[in-house]
């Protein structure tokens, strides 16, 4: 099968949907910055302040269990509303997608919905709990899929023209297809020589692949 | 006008309608008047000094102020700070101020008959001269200053360090900046010998010749030369009088002429629309280049990373795999509005069938 001339619309790997990915948190951390400066500026203005300082300082466990269920729920939240709203209103794109050029679509082709898209947040953190290897999966996955993609039955594609490029990384990869092609080119023929009982005849291994 | 300017021999009138609005203090050297700071509370200074502009030339009146730091533009903010203090009102405009300032100067300009521009443009090129000699002397004496202090500070580290490799080739190098220095040194011994021998031989020669030189059949010559020698005295007097008093404005012209140019050529710059777009361009080109760099990178090792996994995992590869289908790669490359009417489009389909 020949590759085609641009991967747009093909299947988005895995470092592509890592750096959306962290993108997307550091979005999320400097919103939960401005949100905490935001409270803690309301709450000096009300005089609030030394209430919540009995709060966060105060020993006791119940405190401390408040205080650990706050940063949780408020993290969550924070990154519940921005992934779902993102790719419920934003067409499958939250910032980090968008920077990268990768999309979500269900693999039915209809719109990304508000359930689909919580849906694909609650697998996506059922994917991250488990060892990351519900992430990891991409790497192996035939359609690029984590558990939360199969979950919620969608799948991320290069949204841009993408082609792959001719630096260190793309003359490597380059190197080593030309190295595989030339590879199996010869087991062929060594297995065409042996089907036909022509041993003598044997192709010089070229000195590139004898090192590799 | 607040702020400090300058004029070259201004008529009464328009001294008098700048005193008006309380806005010069004049200093009067020789005969003219010279400039200028904002000052209401002085206004009984500024009207002697004014009122001695009309005294007989060549009269060298002393100046209120020394002109230097009166116009120097560190004494000037330090005399804008000391007179907050002191509630004194000579300050150092603003820039919107300096705006005002230039564009009321400018429509000025044209109006003052007494304007000399061949004058103007000596007395930018002495005080550019003398400027820029000045501040190039006290730069040079900074960085020697600073290369000595380097020096003694690298001999106390590593002596040893000086005992390189030196071929013939930096030896004739060495001499030849040694031989520069010593002559140049030699020279300025040599000039004062010579004026020295110059001045004794001359007082030898005149003692010798005194008789004579004293004598009647020589006193038509002596008037003469007398009368040569007091107006090469007062020709001296005058320019140095003059020197004195052309130096400051001068200095503060081309200083100010620097400074305002300089301000002029930035605004200039920052206000040009075609020059903001370009950069506008420039940057958004810079930016979408990057992005497009990364966006390549992070396939590229899409592909790396996924042949490297599925080899170790014997895996089909990549390249031999479909796919998405039709329906989910049409999604891709739409923006919000296509991604919109297309949204539209198949809702309108499914409500048909």
């Amino acid at each position: 099968m020949n590759p085609p001339s641009t991967l747009q619309g093909q299947y988005a790997g895995f470092i592509s949907r890592f750096m959306a990915y962290f993108i997307d948190l550091l979005v999320v951390i400097g919103m939960m910055i401005v949100i905490t400066f935001t409270i803690d500026l309301l709450s000096r203005y009300f005089r609030l302040d030394k209430l919540l300082l009995v709060l966060l300082t105060d020993q006791d466990v119940l405190a401390e269990i408040l205080r650990f269920m706050t940063f949780i729920g408020s993290v969550a939240f924070i990154s519940f509303s921005y992934f779902v709203l993102a790719w419920t209103f934003t067409a499958g794109q939250s910032v980090g997608k968008v920077l990268v050029g990768v999309r979500i679509v269900p693999l039915d082709g209809s719109k990304i919905g508000l359930l689909r898209s919580i849906i694909r947040y609650f697998a996506f953190l059922l994917s991250a709990l488990v060892l990351f290897l519900g992430l990891l999966w991409v790497l192996v996955s035939d359609s690029r899929q984590g558990w939360h993609d199969k979950i919620a039955r969608t799948c991320v594609i290069y949204d841009w023209p993408a082609r792959e490029d001719d630096g260190v990384i793309g003359r490597l990869q380059g190197r080593w297809h030309h190295i595989k092609h030339t590879r199996r080119r010869l087991r062929d023929k060594r297995t065409e020589q042996s089907v036909n009982g022509s041993d003598s005849e044997t192709e010089a291994i070229p000195e590139e692949i004898v090192n590799t | 006008m607040s702020g400090i300017s300058w004029c070259n021999k201004p008529d009464r009138q328009s001294i008098m309608s700048a005193e008006n609005n309380n806005n010069f203090e004049t200093v009067v050297i020789d005969g003219e008047v010279w400039a200028v700071t904002s000052s209401a509370e002085e206004s009984t200074s500024e009207s002697e000094a004014i009122s001695s502009s009309n005294e007989p030339e060549g009269e060298l009146e002393q100046p209120q102020q020394d002109p230097i730091e009166t116009l120097d533009p560190p004494n000037m903010i330090d005399n804008a700070q000391e007179s907050e203090d002191t509630g004194s009102s000579a300050t150092v405009p603003d820039s919107t101020e300096q705006d005002e300032t230039s564009e009321s100067e400018q429509s000025e300009v044209p109006d003052d008959p007494e304007f000399d521009p061949l004058r103007a443009l000596t007395s930018l090129l002495v005080g550019g001269a003398i400027e820029g000699a000045s501040q190039l002397t006290t730069r040079l004496q900074i960085y020697q200053e600073e290369l000595r202090q380097e020096a003694a500070e690298l001999a106390g580290e590593d002596v040893e360090a000086e005992a390189v490799d030196e071929d013939e080739l930096i030896h004739l190098r060495y001499a030849l900046v040694g031989l520069i220095f010593d002559a140049q040194s030699t020279f300025r011994r040599n000039v004062s010998l010579w004026a020295k021998i110059a001045d004794r031989s001359a007082r030898a020669t005149s003692q010798v010749t005194q008789p004579v030189t004293n004598s009647v059949l020589f006193s038509p010559f002596r008037q003469r030369y007398r009368s040569l020698t007091r107006r090469g005295e007062e020709s001296l007097a005058r320019w140095i009088a003059d020197g004195r008093v052309e130096e400051s404005p001068s200095r503060e012209l081309a200083r100010r002429t620097y400074t305002e140019l300089v301000d002029e050529f930035i605004d200039h710059l920052a206000e040009n629309p075609e020059l903001q777009s370009l950069i506008t361009e420039q940057s958004i080109g810079v930016a979408s280049d990057m992005r497009d760099e990364v966006r390549e990178r992070t396939v590229t090792a899409d592909n790396l990373m996924e042949g490297l996994v599925r080899r170790i995992l014997h895996r089909t590869p990549r390249a031999e795999l479909p796919g998405p289908p039709p329906e989910v790669q049409r999604w891709a490359g739409l923006t919000i509005e296509e991604y919109r009417a297309q949204e539209k489009i198949d809702e309108a389909k499914d409500e048909s069938s």
